[in-house]
C-alpha cells in the first residue's frame, strides 16, 4: 500500500526552504562564494540561529501579494473614475506627493536593488530569502506609488520627469545620497541602515505623516497604496529587529561596530527626516501633526523605549539624539525657509502659509517660532505682495555628508548658521553638524568622493555655472517651480473650485 | 578610523579637489544674524580678486536686498576665517588673506542682528 503524500505544514515548508535547499559548497570556499560578509568586521559563529519570526514561503507570498494587488488596483481604479483629483483638500497638498514621488518612490527602486544584492550577499539562507522577499516588497511599493501617483500627473506639474530630476536636481540628492551611502557599504551596515534605522526606529515618522496626512486631505490613491505597503513593512521592520539582536548575540566584537552604524545612520536617517517634517508642517493644508509632536511620541518616547530595551545587549542610545531633539522646535521652519527662497530650481511650489496656518504653527512652535519665523514669513509675504517674491539667487554651501544646505544652526544658537570644517587630502570639507562631521571623519576616504550638487555647477559639470543653465540641463519648466499662487497648478484648482461653485449654486 | 574595504587599497581623488576649478577656488561667506538667507553662499572665483573687489561687485548685489545692508560698514564688521578670529585686509587678495580653496568666512555686523533683531 502506497502512503497518500501529506501536505506539509508553513513551518516544515519554511524549513526545507531556507535550510534543506542551501548546502556547504565544497570544490569553491565559502568565502569565494560569499566575499562581502566577513570583511566589515562583524563575526557570525551559526548563521541557523536567525530566525525568521514570519517564516514567510514562496506560495504563501505570492497569494498574500495577490490578493492585496487586487484590492488596491480596485480602488485606483476608481480613483480615476471618479475625478478623485477634485477631492483632495487644495492643490497645495500635491506638492507633498511631488516630493514622495521625486525624492522617496525612487529609494523604493534603490530598496530593491540593495535587498536584491543582500538576497545574493549573506551565506545564511535564512538571511538571504527574507532579503529576497523584502526586494520583491521594495519593487511593488515603487511601482504601486508609480500607479497611484500617475493619476495626478495627469493634472498636476512636477511629476512628469521625476527620474531625471531625481538623479540630477540638487534638492534630491539628499534622499539620493542617503541611500547610495548605505549600498555602497558591506552587507550589514545596509541592512543595518535600512531595515533597522530607517524601517524600524524612524519609520514611523515617515509613513505616519505621510500616509494619515494623505487620508486627511482627499487623496484615496496615496491611501490605499500606504494601506497596501503596511502589512510588507510591518515584515521589514521585525527583519530589522531581528537582525540586530542576531549580530550581537553572535559575538561580543559585534557590539562597537554596531553602535557606531547606529550612531551613523540615525543622524542620516533623522537628517533626511527634515524634508518629512516639512512635508507635514507646511505641505498638508490639512495638519495631521506637527514634526514637534510626532518627534516627541515617536522618538522621544517610543525610540528611547526601544533603546532601553536593546540596553540589556549593551547598546545605548545613538549620539546627537539630544540635538535632534533641541532641533525639533526650529528644523522644519529652517526647510521650509531654504525651499522657499529655492524653489524657483525644483519642480516644486512653495508659499507662505496662511494666516490660520501661521496660528497653527504658532500654537504647536510657541515663543521661537512668534519670535523668528513668523517675522520672517511676514517680511516675505510683504515682499510677495509688492511683487518682489523672495528668491536666493546664489548657490549655497552644502554639507558634505547629508548633501542638505547648510541651514542648519548651531545646537545652542538657532540664530547661527553651524559650518564646520574638515581638511582630508588638502581639500577643506564642510559638514552642517558634528553628527555629520563624525561620518565624514570616520570614513573620509568615502565622503571626499561625494557628488555635491553646488560644487558639480561650478565644475561646469551641470549645463553652466548659472540658475538658467542648470534648470535647463534639469528639464524643469519655468511654469512648474517657484511661487504656488499663481502657478498653473493654483490657477486650475481655482477654476475647478469655481465650477463646483457653478454647478452647486445650479442645485440649489 | 579608517574605511573598510575588500582590496589591495581604496584610494580616490576628492572630487572638489582645487584642480577641478581651473585657476579658481571656492569661497564661501555667511552674513550672520540674516538668515532670510538661509545658508552660507558659495562662490566660484580666481584667487587673486581684491577682497574689496569681492565685497563690492560680489557679495554686495547677493545681499543688498537685506534692509539693514545701507547700514553696514564692513570695515567695522567682526570676520572670522574657518570659524576662527580674522581680519582681512580688503585691498589685498584672497590669497594675501590667507583664503584658500574652501574656506569659509563668516562675518557679524555688530548692532544689525537683522530684521526686528532677531536674526532674520
Amino acid at each position: 500500500m502506497v502512503d497518500k503524500p501529506r501536505r506539509l505544514n508553513l513551518n516544515q515548508k519554511y524549513q526545507l526552504m531556507t535550510r534543506g535547499l542551501d548546502w556547504e559548497t565544497t570544490y569553491q570556499s565559502m568565502d569565494d562564494v560569499f566575499p562581502y560578509d566577513k570583511y566589515e568586521g562583524i563575526k557570525i559563529k551559526d548563521w541557523d540561529k536567525w530566525q525568521d519570526p514570519f517564516r514567510l514561503t514562496m506560495d504563501a507570498y505570492w497569494k498574500y501579494q495577490a490578493e492585496k494587488e487586487r484590492k488596491l488596483y480596485a480602488i485606483l481604479d476608481s480613483v480615476a473614475q471618479n475625478n478623485s483629483q477634485l477631492n483632495i483638500s487644495d492643490a497645495r497638498y500635491m506638492n507633498a506627493v511631488k516630493i514622495w514621488m521625486q525624492g522617496i518612490t525612487p529609494l523604493e527602486y534603490a530598496a530593491f536593488r540593495g535587498f536584491a544584492m543582500l538576497g545574493r550577499g549573506f551565506r545564511g539562507a535564512g538571511a538571504r530569502v527574507a532579503c529576497q522577499f523584502q526586494s520583491i516588497d521594495e519593487m511593488r511599493h515603487y511601482q504601486t506609488q508609480m500607479h497611484a501617483f500617475s493619476h495626478y500627473n495627469k493634472y498636476f506639474n512636477g511629476f512628469r520627469q521625476f527620474a531625471r530630476i531625481r538623479d540630477r536636481a540638487w534638492y534630491l540628492s539628499i534622499p539620493k545620497s542617503y541611500f547610495e551611502d548605505a549600498v555602497t557599504a558591506g552587507p550589514f551596515e545596509l541592512i543595518t541602515a535600512i531595515s533597522f534605522s530607517f524601517e524600524y526606529v524612524l519609520t514611523n515618522l515617515l509613513f505616519m505623516p505621510f500616509v494619515s496626512g494623505a487620508a486627511y486631505n482627499g487623496d484615496m490613491a496615496t491611501t490605499t497604496f500606504g494601506f497596501s505597503a503596511q502589512s510588507d513593512e510591518s515584515r521589514h521592520m521585525t527583519l530589522g529587529l531581528e537582525v540586530i539582536k542576531f549580530m550581537l548575540e553572535q559575538h561580543e566584537d559585534n557590539l562597537p561596530i554596531v553602535q557606531g552604524w547606529l550612531d551613523k545612520w540615525f543622524w542620516r536617517g533623522y537628517r533626511l527626516l527634515g524634508l518629512v517634517g516639512t512635508m507635514m508642517d507646511y505641505m498638508l493644508p490639512k495638519k495631521v501633526m506637527s514634526w514637534r509632536q510626532a518627534w516627541e511620541i515617536y522618538w522621544e518616547e517610543s525610540g528611547m523605549a526601544l533603546f532601553n530595551d536593546l540596553a540589556r545587549y549593551g547598546l545605548r542610545p545613538p549620539k546627537y539624539h539630544e540635538v535632534a531633539t533641541k532641533e525639533k522646535y526650529r528644523i522644519t521652519h529652517e526647510f521650509w525657509s531654504t525651499i522657499y527662497q529655492f524653489s524657483h530650481a525644483t519642480a516644486l511650489y512653495t508659499w507662505i502659509p496662511t494666516t490660520e496656518e501661521l496660528d497653527w504653527l504658532s500654537a504647536e512652535y510657541g515663543e521661537l517660532f512668534d519670535t523668528v519665523y513668523r517675522p520672517r514669513y511676514e517680511y516675505w509675504d510683504e515682499l510677495h505682495k509688492k511683487g518682489e517674491r523672495f528668491f536666493q539667487k546664489r548657490l549655497p554651501v552644502v554639507c558634505n555628508v547629508c548633501q542638505i544646505p547648510i541651514f542648519h544652526t548651531m545646537p545652542d544658537d538657532p540664530l547661527m548658521n553651524c559650518c564646520l570644517v574638515t581638511e582630508y587630502k588638502g581639500t577643506k570639507h564642510q559638514m552642517c553638524s558634528q553628527g555629520c562631521k563624525d561620518i565624514f571623519d570616520y570614513e573620509p576616504e568615502k565622503y571626499c568622493q561625494a557628488y555635491i550638487p553646488p560644487q558639480q555647477i561650478y565644475q561646469g559639470n551641470c549645463g553652466g555655472a548659472t540658475l538658467e543653465a542648470y534648470k535647463e540641463w534639469l528639464h524643469i519648466r519655468e511654469e512648474e517651480t517657484g511661487e504656488y499662487y499663481g502657478s498653473e497648478d493654483h490657477k486650475m484648482w481655482e477654476e475647478w473650485q469655481a465650477q463646483a461653485g457653478k454647478m452647486a449654486g445650479a442645485d440649489a | 578610523m579608517a574605511v573598510k574595504f575588500i582590496g589591495d587599497s581604496y584610494d580616490f581623488p576628492c572630487a572638489n579637489r582645487r584642480e577641478n576649478y581651473g585657476s579658481d577656488i571656492n569661497v564661501y561667506v555667511v552674513w550672520d544674524h540674516h538668515l532670510i538667507y538661509c545658508a552660507p553662499n558659495a562662490y566660484r572665483l580666481p584667487p587673486d580678486m581684491k577682497f574689496r573687489d569681492f565685497l563690492e561687485q560680489v557679495f554686495t548685489p547677493d545681499y543688498s536686498q537685506h534692509p539693514d545692508f545701507g547700514k553696514a560698514d564692513w570695515e567695522e564688521g567682526v570676520w572670522q576665517l574657518e570659524n576662527q578670529p580674522w581680519q582681512p585686509d580688503f585691498d589685498k587678495s584672497f590669497t594675501e588673506n590667507g583664503i584658500t580653496h574652501h574656506s569659509f568666512i563668516r562675518v557679524t555686523t555688530p548692532g544689525l542682528e537683522g530684521l526686528h533683531g532677531v536674526g532674520n
